[in-house]
């Protein structure tokens, strides 16, 4: 079925983008987001980072409000209990998420940030969940940067997934990770279509490694290699967007997006 | 099932070796009421503690075993409803400041679900409801004080079963169909063998009260808070947010009037 947000006849709404920490999940998104930026898609990109907000920097934008932040003043108003304050809220809360998506040329973002609560106040996941939900039908394609988990994703932003992308690194320890992320992920969401990116592969280990991948059962969508012109970029402490498409990691990740581009749920 | 065996097995065996037994019916059809007992019964029933000088005597203490077992089943024929008995001297018959005592309901209702057992259970955990019956505890153990009012109103075990029952029954009227009440007041030893056989009932409530919290934390995809919402402290302010919800439904909705 092909889904009409995603425009161009592409049938997925909405990508994950998981992986152990430190694989390289904030690249991968970042590369794979302006691979459908090239081709006129301006995707709506989330940044799930709890802790920094890496996929808002490597675009060179910052974060004014996150989700986070709105669903303290939710608490907050909650707390409170003044009818008018309740009903002004109620009222707004889809602007005031709307007002906090960075607009961009060609993207734009929100981001989740630190949970600063001290109970869970459920019920505001229900809330900004169903304001998110309204808001990503805006976005022909959704991206997430998932730092935070499956778990946290399925209770703060979405319940549905369509496209879960693993990314690890040549470490069988990301490997491990992106396994047992597929167990998380068909707990928490029901994604369509999923596969495996190795990332920041530097080539001798790679006949090992497709091999494990192979066992995994998970499709192998393209291997990514350590680019040291990305290396590079970061020790000067520059945003990922200078980064050329004509880079080793950018021609891969535009490989991976030619497959999934391909293929069909 | 097999603790109720058990249960049944070792109160059968202590109603053999004495001749010192009572068992109280009002009838398999009865509904628990607090007619004619010689004291209130019920939530707020009274101020829900002892003093020294009101005390009679203690069932039970820190150094007397006691215990008090609630087994719930779903096979409602296994209990007998409105059925009280006592094993050992009735409480007008007992003297001195602590006796070995033991208490044993039996909780019968088809639509007692596992995730509701322990909330049942907790029933005899009582404070207010039963005059003059205060419940005393310390870490992992407890046991019961009777005032001397109530004792000179010539109160018995029959009249605390009922009680129990009532409470029961009034606390969970669609869920308990039937209550049967077991009392041993015979030897510290027989109470002993009672206190082993709660640890494994409570082994298998704990296991099921585990189980429970983790279907909990499973099925409530959207909170990250493992516990009941009954427990946190901060459910008032998450009713409050389901009014904001609501109110945002309604607007979006067209109920609102913007």
């Amino acid at each position: 079925m092909i889904d009409e947000r995603a425009g161009d006849g592409h049938p997925y709404h909405v990508f994950a983008v998981v992986g152990k920490g430190g694989v390289g999940k904030t690249t991968f998104t970042h590369l794979f987001a302006r691979a459908w930026m090239l081709r006129g898609i301006r995707p709506l990109l989330i940044d799930a980072d709890p802790t920094m907000s890496h996929l808002a920097r490597s675009f060179g934008v910052s974060v004014e409000r996150s989700i986070e932040q709105i669903r303290m003043d939710v608490v907050r108003v909650a707390a409170r209990g003044k009818a008018g304050e309740k009903e002004n809220l109620a009222r707004s809360i889809d602007d005031v998420v709307a007002d906090s998506t960075i607009q961009a040329e060609q993207f734009a973002m929100l981001a989740l940030g630190q949970p600063d609560t001290p109970g869970c106040f459920c019920p505001s996941n229900s809330l900004l969940r169903s304001v998110i939900e309204n808001e990503l039908d805006k976005y022909p394609l959704v991206i997430i940067d998932c730092e935070a988990g499956m778990e946290q994703i399925n209770r703060t932003v979405i319940r549905a997934v369509d496209y879960l992308i693993l990314v690890s690194d040549g470490s069988l320890r990301g490997l491990e990770t992106a396994e047992n992320l597929i167990g998380s992920a068909k707990k928490f969401t029901s994604y369509r279509k999923m596969g495996l990116v190795l990332n920041k592969i530097r080539g001798p280990e790679l006949p090992f490694l497709e091999k494990k991948v192979d066992e995994m059962g998970v499709p192998l969508l393209g291997v990514v290699p350590d680019d040291m012109e990305l290396v590079d970029l970061e020790m000067r402490g520059e945003p990922l967007l200078n980064v050329e498409p004509t880079t080793a990691a950018f021609r891969a990740v535009e490989e991976v997006f030619g497959r999934i581009r391909g293929s069909r749920p | 099932m097999d603790a109720f065996r058990e249960l049944r097995n070792f109160v059968e065996t202590l109603k053999l070796g004495t001749r010192n037994y009572s068992v109280w019916e009002t009838g398999a059809n009865s509904k628990a009421d607090t007619s004619g007992l010689p004291m209130r019964v019920g939530r707020g029933a009274w101020r829900g503690v002892l003093f020294e000088e009101e005390i009679a005597l203690e069932l039970g203490g820190v150094s007397t075993p006691s215990t008090a077992i609630v087994l719930c089943t779903n096979g409602v024929d296994l209990v007998h409803q409105g059925r009280v008995t006592l094993v050992g001297p009735d409480l007008p018959d007992i003297h001195g400041p602590n006796w070995p005592f033991a208490l044993v309901i039996l909780v019968g209702g088809k639509k007692i679900t596992a995730d509701e057992i322990n909330k049942v259970r907790r029933v005899v955990h009582i404070s207010d409801e039963i005059e003059g019956f205060a419940q005393r505890s310390v870490s992992r153990r407890f046991w019961y004080r009777v005032g001397r009012k109530i004792r000179d109103r010539g109160v018995s075990f029959r009249d605390i079963g009922r009680a129990f029952a009532y409470l029961f029954q009034s606390s969970y009227p669609e869920m308990v169909e039937r209550v049967e009440v077991t009392f041993v007041t015979t030897s510290p030893g027989d109470v002993e063998r009672l206190v082993e056989i709660e640890k494994v009932v409570k082994e298998q409530y704990t296991t099921a009260f585990k189980d429970k919290i983790a279907r909990i934390a499973k099925l409530r995809d959207d909170c990250g808070f493992d516990w009941d919402c009954d427990v946190c402290d901060y459910e008032p302010v998450c009713e409050e947010i389901r009014d904001i919800i609501k109110i945002r439904e309604d607007t979006m909705a067209g109920g609102g009037d913007e």
